[in-house]
Formats: C-alpha cells, sequence, structure tokens
C-alpha cells in the first residue's frame, strides 16, 4: 500500500504521468477485463456455435453419403365380408323368414322346398358352412340353385356346420332350402309344427 | 523519440532488409521435385429414382385408391433407383427402408388395419459395377459407373386379422433408399 502511494504520480511530479492510472481509465479496463466465468461462458458459447455451424453444412460429413426417396406415399383400404338373405320381395339382410305357410300340412314323405337369395356384398371371397339351430322330425336341406321336384342330395343339416360351398366377393346365388318329413316319420309328428334356423358362416380365403 | 531510439529502429531495419535477399544467406541449401505433378480425383456415390414405380397385387397391376386390401393379401410397390458408384476403395452400405404405417383416422376400423399390416422393405442390385463385401448388407465397387437397383416396398395384411380391420383405411408414406460410405469392409 505504501509502494503503490510512493509511485503515483502525486509522489514523483517528475515523471511522465500515467495514464493508465487515470481514474476513467481504470474503470474502463475493469469493464473490458473479463470474469474468469465469463471467459468460460465465452468459450462455451464459442465452442457450441462452432459444432452447430459444422452440423448445419452438409459438406463436412466425413464420409459419401446419397439417399433417394421411394415415391410409395398411398392410402390403402381394407375390403369386407359380409353375407346377406333375401326372401321373394322382402328386404335383403342378415336374416330373413320364410313364411311357415310353405311348410304347412306336410305328411309323410313330402318333399317342400323353398328359395331364398343368398348375397355376398362384401369385397372378399369367402367358404360357408351351415348348420341348423336345432334337429326336428323334419330333414332339413340345402344347396345352391333353384328347388328340385326330388330331394336335394347329400345328407340332411345337423347342429355341426357343415361344408355348404363357397361365394365370390360382391356376388348372389339363389338358394334352395328344402324340408323333408320322411316317410317313416312316428306318428306322434302328426299335428306337430318345429320352427327351424339355418345358420350360414362364411370365411373370408386368402386371394 | 531521443538518438538512441532512433538509432535501434534503424538497425533494426537493416537486419530486416538483409533478411529479405536469401540469396545473401550464408548456408548452403538446395531443392529437386519429387515425382511429377498429378490429378488426383475423388470418387463419388450417390443414388437417384430411376423413374415412377408401380403398385402389384401378385402379378396383377392395381391401382391403391381403388383396391381393397384384405387378410393374406401383400402388395407391392417396385421402383427402380440409380446408384452411381466410382471410388477404387469404396465401400458402403445400401438399405431400403419401408414408409411409415398410420391409420388414417382415429376409427376402430383404420385403428385396427393399422395394427394388423406391416411394411418392409427389400432390394436387388442388376449388373457387375458393384459386388457384396464380407461383411452383409455392404458393398465395394468393382466397375466404375451406373447400377440399377430395384427397391420393393411391400405390404403385409395377415391371414386371420380381426374383424374390426374391416373397411379401414391406413396411409403408407414415402419409403427411402439409402447409400451410406463406410470403413468396414
Amino acid at each position: 500500500m505504501t509502494e503503490t502511494m510512493t509511485g503515483s504520480p502525486a509522489a514523483r511530479p517528475g515523471k511522465r504521468r500515467n495514464f493508465a492510472a487515470r481514474p476513467w481509465i481504470r474503470r474502463l479496463l475493469a469493464v473490458l477485463r473479463p470474469s474468469p466465468r465469463g471467459a468460460l461462458g465465452a468459450a462455451a458459447a464459442l465452442t457450441a456455435g462452432i459444432l452447430v455451424a459444422a452440423g448445419l453444412a452438409a459438406g463436412t460429413y466425413a464420409f459419401l453419403n446419397s439417399q433417394a426417396t421411394v415415391t410409395s406415399a398411398v392410402t390403402i383400404r381394407s375390403g369386407n365380408l359380409a353375407l346377406t338373405v333375401q326372401y321373394g320381395a322382402g328386404a335383403a339382410g342378415p336374416t330373413a323368414a320364410i313364411p311357415t305357410t310353405a311348410w304347412a300340412t306336410m305328411l309323410p314323405g313330402d318333399i317342400v322346398g323353398q328359395q331364398f337369395t343368398l348375397a355376398s356384398t362384401g369385397t372378399a371371397g369367402s367358404t360357408l358352412t351351415a348348420r341348423l339351430s336345432a334337429t326336428s322330425a323334419w330333414q332339413i336341406r340345402m344347396a345352391f340353385g333353384t328347388c328340385p321336384v326330388t330331394q336335394l342330395p347329400g345328407a340332411p343339416l345337423t347342429t355341426v356346420a357343415a361344408s355348404a360351398g363357397s361365394m365370390a366377393g360382391t356376388s348372389s346365388s339363389t338358394v334352395c332350402v328344402q324340408a323333408t318329413l320322411p316317410a317313416g316319420a312316428a306318428a306322434s309328428v302328426s299335428g306337430t309344427s318345429a320352427a327351424f334356423t339355418i345358420i350360414i358362416d362364411s370365411t373370408q380365403v386368402p386371394s | 523519440m531521443n538518438k538512441l531510439t532512433k538509432g535501434a529502429i534503424a538497425a533494426a531495419a537493416a537486419v530486416i532488409l538483409l533478411m529479405g535477399g536469401a540469396g545473401t544467406l550464408a548456408s548452403w541449401n538446395s531443392s529437386a521435385n519429387a515425382g511429377s505433378s498429378q490429378t488426383i480425383t475423388a470418387g463419388s456415390l450417390s443414388v437417384t429414382a430411376g423413374g415412377a414405380g408401380v403398385w402389384k397385387s401378385g402379378a396383377t397391376t392395381i391401382t391403391p385408391s381403388t383396391f381393397r386390401i384384405v387378410p393374406g393379401d401383400s402388395i407391392t410397390y417396385t421402383q427402380t433407383f440409380n446408384l452411381v458408384a466410382s471410388g477404387d476403395n469404396l465401400l458402403f452400405t445400401l438399405a431400403a427402408t419401408p414408409g411409415a404405417i398410420g391409420a388414417a383416422s382415429a376409427s376402430a376400423a383404420d385403428t385396427a388395419l393399422a395394427a394388423a399390416v406391416t411394411g418392409s422393405g427389400t432390394f436387388t442390385v442388376a449388373g457387375s459395377n458393384i459386388a457384396p463385401s464380407t461383411t452383409p448388407g455392404t458393398y465395394k465397387v468393382t466397375t466404375a459407373g451406373t447400377t440399377v437397383v430395384t427397391v420393393t416396398m411391400t405390404v403385409s395384411f395377415p391371414y386371420a386379422s380381426s374383424n374390426a380391420s374391416q373397411t379401414g383405411a391406413v396411409t403408407f408414406g414415402n419409403g427411402a433408399v439409402t447409400v451410406t460410405q463406410t470403413l468396414t469392409p
């Protein structure tokens, strides 16, 4: 402290004046002199700036590379699978009822057929199975096409699903349902009735 | 400025002027050309589209906007690309990335279809300008030139997918074919 006072212009008036010692210059230098924390911050900012600049410039990659677009952008839509049944002039839908009058007053040995339209309204092709909700004294058979006057070939439907052909997507076919009261029907069947439901399932097949 | 200072400046200037003349160095020196001048040319690696692609279901060309995909279907998009590669020691990887699959909307059908379908990308290389290297997927240049790369994007809809995916819609994005230089043979 003492030496500093001794070296001041006031203590040695014969020497050249030390301009740096002027108060306003010292204040200016103090403002300009960076603190250690400020110097670190400036260095970090400078480094980050260099990294960002290098990242933005594609030409600075150290290896060759190239990429091209495969112009495959589209919207892909799935199809569907649906069956409808339609009896006579009725509406097509998931169910259709055949009037009981069509099967009334049947005697042993009688064969009565009714036709309906089976349509595949979906885009997918399918295989079909058919089964009955319950069995009765009547034998129920089903086949594509119009009903013949004779009995349809094959075994009658049961409650176990059996193959019933196939259908292409967006197509329709006439189907015959035939009820047979066997000639050997028991006398106890006389005067009775039985409701039956045919359940037709479709399963999509790979195209 | 006092005389001593002026004298020092003048002496320094004289030394600098003397150093400017190489011939005045006191040490012996000589130089000779090593080899002849050569032009060195860098290699290149680029891939560009060769034309528009085509969508197919099996061997049949389809229009995606009217096609209805069902379980068991696989539809493909095939597009050719021109790969230009040169460089005596150039090794590079070649990859085909399929487009992203997303539901066209938040509906249950679209979401179910998006969850069911998958996309994949493959490629085939024609010609003999490039050949497979040791590492699978890595190629080396045998002859500088253009190689036709056929990229196939496949969208598969597995059989036995749920009914919930019926009448759904998904978007299939653009794919990419990428070549990247590598040092691994």
